[in-house]
């Protein structure tokens, strides 16, 4: 019986149209009405085929279901026996050789006589006994003894004998404030008064990084960077200049997606707009989940 | 470039080497442990156990089901690779190489004239199915120092293609070339033989069609042999002695490792060591690319049968898997210039 009423569910196809386009993807439309409603739909799909190929051998697989381990250093999970090394450079052909040039020229002039060179202005002298180092010196104490002096003058006190943290001192004395700052003291003033800590500089960039930055989950596999770039978002309409930066997180020994993805857009409104528009929408084969890093770590406490 | 090391082995390295299919690495080191590998992943898949003595050489068959090793302590061993278990052992004398013939008929192991054992090769009979030797050598090519015709004593083995031939270095850099079907019968006659090197050679590989032999020898030199004809083909010369060598599948090159000895190693920078892992193309003979990473001299080098990655072994006991990068499958060399 439930057959029957799926099937009268179906929307009968009036027609169907598909479009090859340059670029190796399908835009199949099609036009169909509804039985029980009879309101006509049109549906419009971008299919983009991929091949995946992947050779393996009989005996390999064998060996990689049927073989257990065996031997005292092999079963002992506690000791990682492979570890990744430093990243080496690899170069071929010209490139190398090129270099190779450059390291033996560096060494001749190396081997040529000690030559002294100082690191902070580049004379022939060592550094400690450098006369510009020496002036800057100089300078720079004379200063710090002058802003000492300045601080302990403005150090104002209030009545209960505690010190006034230095973000209220900004209101009184400076005539123009940022909009950053005046964000930041706003935010901070909130703070106080629902009884909390205020923020620091660093701190408060960081929430206005989080509100721009894009959490991505549930991504195909093998989803890669430019995917995201030139093509989940165009598709939902946001041209590829209102990104920043994508960061796919990849698994560290083996360099495969490991299914998500950080990007960062020009600005928080853009960021939210992202969210909305794409949080549930399918792309390459899985639903995915998108929201602001900042709502992520709201939701979290 | 992804390079993995592999910690395992705490003495110096003898021999790295590859299975048939590729995925399965073997490391064989002076504490007397056979490493198994997944050649891919780097994940230790286990230890053979047993050897009271240097491990010098060690020969896996082409199905990857047993494995034969040769070992300072005066033994010869076979082990199935599945378990780990030790099947049989057989006391020769000082084991410097073993080789399985490409059709898994035969297994032969060069002993050398120390601690009191008689220098030879023997080749035995190995059982397909169980990875058993028989318990007598089929023949036993003795080293007589007396006889002109022996050139030195024997160093490493090789089998060419179809069981044609069977290849014995010498200590003295000279390749003797026996043909098996003789051996077989008992005729212990030299097919023909090269002075190759002036030195010891020091690591003898075959192409990957087993129709020439690579070989690497302390005279800073490596030389291609061709097999039926026994001409030097190529010479490729290092500014260091060298310990090993090997062609590679797919694309044209040669790589070859070695170094100072250990001795002067101390009075030296790892800088002027020449312990780089050199590239270099077979037929134009020019050095293409090195691979910086060794501390010490390099013993062994072996390349994945899929030509996607190759493994060196350090006499400091490191191993390291290099993963070659786009870049090495797309070189090409412009004639016209």
């Amino acid at each position: 019986m439930d057959s029957t009423a799926v099937l009268s569910d179906i929307p009968e196809i009036i027609k169907r149209e598909v479009i090859n386009k340059d670029d190796g993807t399908k835009e199949i439309i099609t036009f169909s009405i509804d039985p029980v409603t009879n309101i006509k739909h049109k549906t419009v799909q971008l299919v983009k085929q991929m091949v995946f190929l992947e050779r393996k051998s009989s005996a390999i697989e064998e060996r990689k279901t049927n073989w257990n381990k065996y031997g005292k250093e092999a079963l002992a999970t506690n000791l990682e026996k492979c570890c990744i090394a430093d990243n080496v450079n690899f170069m071929i052909g010209d490139k190398y050789l090129e270099s190779k040039k450059l390291e033996e020229s560096s060494k001749k002039e190396e081997s040529k006589g000690a030559v002294r060179k100082c690191d902070f202005c580049g004379g022939n002298h060592m550094k400690l006994s450098c006369p510009v180092r020496k002036q800057m010196r100089q300078e720079q104490k004379m200063k710090d003894q002058q802003q000492m002096e300045m601080e302990e003058e403005n150090k104002s006190i209030s009545k209960d004998g505690s010190e006034i943290p230095t973000w209220e001192l900004f209101k009184g004395k400076r005539t123009f404030l940022s909009s950053k700052l005046k964000e930041r003291l706003n935010k901070n003033q909130e703070l106080i008064d629902q009884g909390k800590e205020p923020l620091s500089e660093l701190q408060f960039e960081k929430l206005e990084e989080d509100k721009k930055t894009l959490f991505i989950r549930n991504l195909n596999l093998n989803v890669t960077e430019e995917d995201i770039r030139r093509e989940l978002f165009p598709i939902n309409g946001f041209t590829m200049d209102k990104i920043e930066r994508v960061n796919l997180v990849k698994d560290r020994n083996t360099g495969a997606s490991r299914g998500f993805a950080y990007v960062v857009v020009i600005d928080a409104e853009v960021a939210e707009a992202c969210a909305e528009q794409m949080n549930g929408k399918g792309f390459m084969s899985t639903i995915i989940n998108v929201e602001t890093l900042a709502s992520k770590n709201m939701n979290k406490f | 470039m992804r390079v993995l090391n592999l910690v395992l082995h705490t003495r110096n390295l003898n021999q790295v080497k590859y299975n048939k299919e590729g995925d399965l690495l073997f490391t064989a080191a002076a504490e007397g442990i056979v490493g198994v590998w997944n050649s891919v992943t780097g994940e230790l898949l286990g230890t053979l156990e047993g050897n009271e003595g240097t491990v010098n050489g060690m020969a896996a068959t082409s199905d990857s089901k047993f494995m034969i090793t040769g070992s300072g302590d005066a033994t010869l061993r076979t082990w199935s690779l599945q378990t780990g278990k030790n099947l049989q052992k057989y006391e020769l004398g000082y084991v410097n190489s073993v080789a399985i013939s490409p059709d898994n008929e035969y297994v032969a192991c060069a002993i050398s004239p120390i601690m009191g054992f008689e220098g030879s090769v023997q080749i035995y009979k190995l059982n397909k199915e169980t990875g058993e030797i028989s318990e007598k050598p089929i023949t036993t090519l003795k080293y007589d120092p007396e006889n002109k015709e022996n050139l030195g004593f024997y160093g490493k083995l090789g089998f060419s293609y179809e069981n044609k031939y069977l290849f014995v270095s010498t200590n003295d850099g000279s390749l003797l070339r026996f043909k098996l079907d003789e051996l077989l019968k008992g005729e212990h006659k030299i097919d023909d033989h090269v002075k190759v090197h002036k030195e010891v050679i020091m690591d003898l590989q075959f192409s990957p069609d087993l129709t020439y032999v690579i070989t690497a020898s302390r005279d800073r030199f490596s030389k291609i042999i061709d097999v039926e004809t026994m001409d030097l083909i190529k010479t490729y010369e290092n500014m260091y002695p060298l310990n090993t060598a090997c062609i590679t599948p797919i694309k044209d090159f040669i790589l070859m490792g070695g170094g100072q000895d250990a001795k002067s190693v101390t009075t030296t920078d790892s800088k002027h060591g020449g312990f780089e892992i050199k590239l270099l193309h077979k037929i134009f003979n020019n050095e293409i690319s090195e691979f910086k990473g060794h501390f010490g001299p390099v013993v062994s080098v072996a390349v994945n049968p899929q030509g996607t990655s190759f493994t060196s072994g350090g006499q400091d006991g490191t191993v390291r898997v290099w993963f070659f990068e786009p870049d090495y499958f797309d070189y090409t060399v412009d004639i016209t210039e």
